[in-house]
């Protein structure tokens, strides 16, 4: 029989809503005093990569609204992918090319920003999750079941952006609800997971409003789009 | 709910949930998505956890029905990870054994979901085989079986993996 209180108990003692008991018995039991310090580092940890709380309830709020759409999951504000992706690869774009594929394939681990600048619209790149492999995808991306995406945003001055995911039968998928980016890169704080019948779409970034006539038109002039494809096999 | 009072929870408790889902799940998307469906079903059935006296309870317990649910989604989650690579910053609780837990962790994707929920009060939580049975509405002795079942599993586990 544990001679200690509930994980659930020390939790809170950590989160500082404890009880009066708990706090007492952590006080005077080395072992629950020790758990509850490395409850305590890990969630100052934590709160210190913490995305900003209201873009992830932002992504609570959204995924509330459109759950039930199918071939569309939007999965959790995702920090580990921020530090793993973070490696810049910019590339000089005129600023009228706003439409179609931008910048070029490839992965993080080779990517290389010597000397790489960008200018004008809003670049995007797809980071690709499957069986725990990341690539990074600049012109176009398969998809298959249950692959992970989120978006890297890149942009030389402050811009207003909505970026989400299209899907052929209409079903949209916010990842990075409308909000002015200060110039730098950017991760969507929101991925979509897809579930085990994915169908092609496309990866739409751009001023609200054009990305609101993309998704109804399915013509995408004034926004950067990068297509999916659904890949065959496996 | 509101998105300022999901906000202000998901800063409070979202270490403590992330990593239940962690555990559970042993695949970092997918405790993401696990912990993000939480908060979704916080919205919607909000006004039951604001009956509870404790919010952490009730979030964990939503998030670990989240993760068991993706568990019977997507079976192959549960292959994803070698029991030794288990990334846990702050370990087993006092109570439980640390190669035990691990163990089990392994192998919740191959349990009823009736052991699945007794397993994690045991060897996440460190609940005794009282406080379990006060929760699920079992007797005591359905509790000790359950218990002894999983751990004898968990044992048979741990033999293969050093064999």
């Amino acid at each position: 029989m544990p001679d200690h209180p509930a994980s659930y108990l020390l939790e809170e003692v950590a989160a500082g809503v404890g009880d009066e008991q708990t706090s007492q018995h952590v006080e005077r039991c080395e072992a629950c005093r020790a758990y509850v310090a490395k409850l305590e580092a890990g969630a100052a940890a934590f709160a210190e990569k913490l995305p900003c709380p209201e873009v992830f309830a932002d992504g609570v709020v959204e995924r509330s609204k459109s759950s039930g759409k199918r071939a569309w999951i939007a999965a959790g504000a995702a920090v580990s992918l921020v530090a793993a992706a973070a490696v810049l690869f910019l590339v000089l774009r005129p600023p009228e090319a706003t439409v179609g594929p931008v910048a070029m394939a490839t992965t993080t681990d080779t990517a290389d920003a010597t000397g790489v600048r960008f200018k004008g619209a809003p670049q995007i790149a797809v980071i690709r999750e499957r069986d725990g492999q990341q690539l990074r995808l600049g012109v176009e991306a398969g998809i298959r079941a249950w692959d992970r995406l989120r978006v890297e945003i890149s942009v030389d001055a402050p811009t207003l952006i909505e970026v989400g995911v299209l899907s052929e039968d209409g079903a949209w998928v916010t990842l990075l609800p409308a909000k002015e980016l200060t110039p730098g890169t950017h991760f969507s704080p929101q991925a979509v997971r897809f579930d085990d019948a994915p169908s092609n779409g496309w990866v739409i970034a751009g001023a609200p409003e054009a990305v609101d006539r993309a998704r109804k038109t399915k013509h995408f002039e004034g926004v950067t789009v990068i297509p999916l494809h659904v890949e065959k096999g496996k | 709910m509101s998105r300022d009072e999901v906000a202000a929870l998901y800063q409070r408790y979202g270490f403590f949930l992330l990593r239940r889902c962690r555990l559970i799940l042993r695949d970092e998307a997918a405790a993401h998505d696990a912990l993000q469906e939480t908060f979704v079903k916080l919205m919607t059935h909000g006004a039951t956890m604001q009956d509870t006296e404790r919010p952490l309870r009730w979030l964990s317990r939503v998030a670990e029905r989240c993760c068991f649910d993706s568990m019977r989604k997507n079976r192959k989650l549960q292959m994803a990870t070698p029991m030794d690579a288990i990334a846990d910053e702050v370990g087993a609780h006092p109570s439980v054994d640390p190669a035990i837990r691990n163990a089990v962790l392994c192998l919740l994707g191959r349990m009823s979901e009736e052991e699945q929920r007794i397993a994690v009060m045991a060897f996440v939580d460190g609940m005794s085989q009282g406080e379990i049975a006060e929760e699920i509405g079992y007797s005591r002795v359905t509790v000790n079986k359950r218990l002894q079942g999983i751990r004898e599993r968990a044992r048979r586990l741990l033999g293969e993996a050093h064999a």
